[in-house]
């Protein structure tokens, strides 16, 4: 079974290595898709997590705090806050949109022959272009309000690629699902809209006290996220968290193999299902 | 890539040479499942599980290049089953496929747009869903809205368009792409005539360059004139295959019993009162068939005489009594009934036995099933005795001379 799934993933990597031009392009298609047909058009994947951002923002310190200013290792709550978010919003986006990928171009599966297993990647790519812009408006904000950068914001690249990986396998494997069972994929749904309240996006991990502090940082959410705060708010390089960084790669490789063994093991029947 | 298809399923794009399309003992059994949570679970167990639907069972085919093949077969036979798997969309359970050359398929209507995308982004769309690079497709594009021909839709999103309109563009499309081998699954049933013409001439173009076409219809007009070849399928497996002409006469042959079986069984539901046996007026005693020498046969030859012997009583003397018949195809379609006062027909009306031979003179019925219906008919009264009802006959026929139900001979006449 193992052999089975380190072949399953070497395949997938060498479709995804063959195809990456067409990845691409679909990504660009899907960008399209999305955007297109509205008035503000591109504007909104920005205007939506500003939104959002401003809403989290109004809840926790009028809503909780009264006002009073809270500050996180000497940031204030707004510059702690986007960040995080905007790496949440990426992977979110990412879990929700790419894991319909296969469902939602059925006709990519029952109608052509086409390198399926591109198709979440594909829309992760597609997400990843628009991440790059925020964290580009994330450093402007930065800059502008007198917060600044260091050099550790030399690490993010390194957080987005983790934030990257993180996306493309769990999107594989929710694509799979959600392609062969309906059901899976209202299970998936409701599972990620939980997510957000488990994952220390409006709130810090640190406060919270020990064993369930493990549990809270066992989410791989967490650690990109959480990297992207070192990387940007606190200026912690990556040196202070090697153990973490040991055990989310360890997932990643482990993830990989169980989403590409699952995603091979379902690809044969998509054409019947869809 | 490793195939996702299964290792029995070779799909090369490159190669030119050989068969365009070679399928041995293609089987595909469906899978059903009472839960799609079920189906998710099954490919992880060791023990199959699960209901089973064949949809092809042991299909063996070649298809040449520049053979122009119809897939026939009644709604659920498979057709599309066998379109897929060569257009190497889904995967079969066993058997082995080798596909020689670029396949462009268009597998029903929608063929796989993007309804939020217009007509011009799908275009491209499928361009590079199928690996064709953009200079290629901008140097295709022209010719695929000429050829789709929906004016300004071509902007607006395919889901504005209605069902012909998508047949059009999907239909220029899969055949920019200069294929080796076009697959079209029943696309051509929802354009207007003029269209559809222009769809035969651009396979034709198609053909000409020694591509294979496989014409999934159900227009046996359409079939008859453009096809060169002809699979049948029925229930997942091959019933004929070989040149068109004879396999869609089989085919068509097939339809009519099918369709007469079923009016059969719901007029003998409807109709229970027996005929009336005027035993004490005229009897017919007895009636068969025989050929030209008297001998008791149901098969004939085409353009052979069909003899019919009868034997009848007449036990009252009457004033007239007519000898009518008529002939119908499997269908139950009349072909021809005689004229009830023809005075020709006339019969001897003396009380007594009498014996009678009617020849029907060279009928032109092609090969095929008929049968013959008959009376002694008695004009003033209306009074009828029947002497045959769907009486059952053959004809064998060995040289093919078209389709249809009688053969209609041609002289041309040059000058």
């Amino acid at each position: 079974m193992l052999k089975e799934a380190v072949d399953a993933t070497k395949d997938l990597a060498a479709v995804n290595y063959r195809n990456w031009k067409r990845t691409y392009a679909m990504a660009q298609v899907s960008l399209t898709k999305r955007y297109s047909g509205s008035a503000l058009g591109v504007a909104w994947a920005v205007i939506r997590p500003a939104i959002y951002i401003t809403a989290y923002w109004f809840a926790v310190s009028i809503g909780l705090r009264g006002g009073s200013s809270i500050s996180f290792g000497g940031a204030p709550y707004l510059i702690w806050l986007v960040p995080g978010n905007i790496a949440w919003f990426f992977m979110s986006d990412c879990l929700h949109g790419a894991g319909q990928s296969i469902r939602q171009n059925a006709q990519f599966v029952t109608k052509m022959r086409y390198p399926v297993a591109t198709l979440p990647v594909s829309e992760v790519l597609s997400h990843f272009l628009v991440h790059v812009v925020m964290v580009c408006l994330t450093l402007v904000l930065l800059l502008a309000s007198g917060f600044g950068l260091t050099l550790t914001a030399l690490e993010l690249p390194y957080y987005m690629l983790c934030g990257f990986v993180l996306s493309v396998v769990v999107s594989t494997l929710f694509s799979a699902l959600t392609a062969i069972s309906a059901d899976l994929g209202h299970l998936i749904k409701s599972v990620l809209s939980l997510l957000f309240w488990v994952t220390p996006v409006l709130w810090s991990a640190s406060k919270i006290s020990l064993p369930f502090r493990y549990l809270i940082l066992a989410n791989p959410l967490a650690y990109v996220i959480g990297g992207y705060r070192d990387s940007l708010v606190f200026h912690n390089w990556i040196t202070g968290s090697l153990n973490y960084t040991a055990y989310f790669w360890g997932l990643m490789a482990v993830l990989t193999l169980f989403a590409s063994f699952v995603f091979q093991k379902l690809a044969p029947e998509f054409a019947d299902v869809l | 890539m490793t195939n996702l298809l299964g290792p029995d399923v070779v799909i090369d794009e490159q190669r030119t040479d050989g068969p365009a399309v070679e399928v041995k003992n293609l089987t595909k059994v469906y899978k059903t499942y009472s839960s799609s949570l079920a189906r998710a679970v099954a490919p992880f167990r060791k023990t199959p599980s699960g209901g089973r639907f064949k949809a092809l069972d042991r299909v063996t085919a070649t298809f040449e290049r520049g053979d122009v093949v119809a897939i026939l077969g009644r709604n659920g036979s498979g057709k599309s089953t066998l379109s897929k798997i060569i257009a190497g969309v889904t995967a079969p359970t066993s058997g082995s496929v080798r596909v020689n050359g670029r396949v462009s398929a268009m597998l029903e209507l929608t063929s796989g747009f993007d309804q939020q995308l217009t007509g011009i982004e799908n275009i491209y769309l499928r361009a590079l869903a199928m690996g064709i690079p953009r200079d290629e497709a901008d140097a295709r594009r022209q010719e695929i809205i000429n050829f789709a021909d929906i004016g300004d839709y071509i902007n607006q999103p395919v889901r504005t368009y209605s069902s012909g309109m998508k047949s059009r563009l999907g239909f220029a499309v899969s055949t920019s792409v200069d294929p080796d081998i076009l697959i079209v699954d029943e696309v051509l049933s929802v354009g207007d005539d003029i269209f559809r013409l222009k769809c035969i001439e651009k396979m034709g173009q198609i053909r000409e360059g020694g591509s294979t076409i496989l014409f999934v219809s159900h227009s046996l007009g359409t079939i008859k004139a453009f096809c060169t070849k002809a699979i049948w399928i029925n229930r997942g497996a091959v019933k004929a295959q070989g040149e068109v002409g004879p396999v869609v006469q089989q085919y068509e042959e097939f339809l009519r019993t099918e369709r007469a079986a079923t009016r059969e069984a719901r007029r003998d539901e409807a109709d229970d009162d027996a005929p009336v046996v005027k035993a004490d007026v005229v009897q017919v005693k007895g009636a068969r068939l025989t050929d030209a020498y008297g001998e008791p046969t149901t098969y004939f030859q085409h353009g052979e005489d069909i003899h019919l012997e009868l034997t009848y009583i007449v036990k009252r003397r009457l004033p007239t009594l007519t000898f009518t018949y008529s002939i119908q195809n499997a269908e139950k379609v009349e072909i021809f009934a005689s004229d009830p006062q023809s005075p020709k027909l006339a019969l001897d009306t003396s009380v007594g036995e009498h014996k009678l031979r009617a020849r029907l003179i060279n009928p032109p019925l092609l090969g095929g099933t008929y049968t013959l219906s008959g009376e002694l008919w008695n004009n003033h009264s209306g009074f009828f005795v029947k002497h045959s009802r769907d009486r059952a006959f053959t004809i064998e026929q060995d040289e093919f001379l078209g389709t249809g139900i009688a053969a209609v001979d041609c002289e041309l006449i040059h000058g």
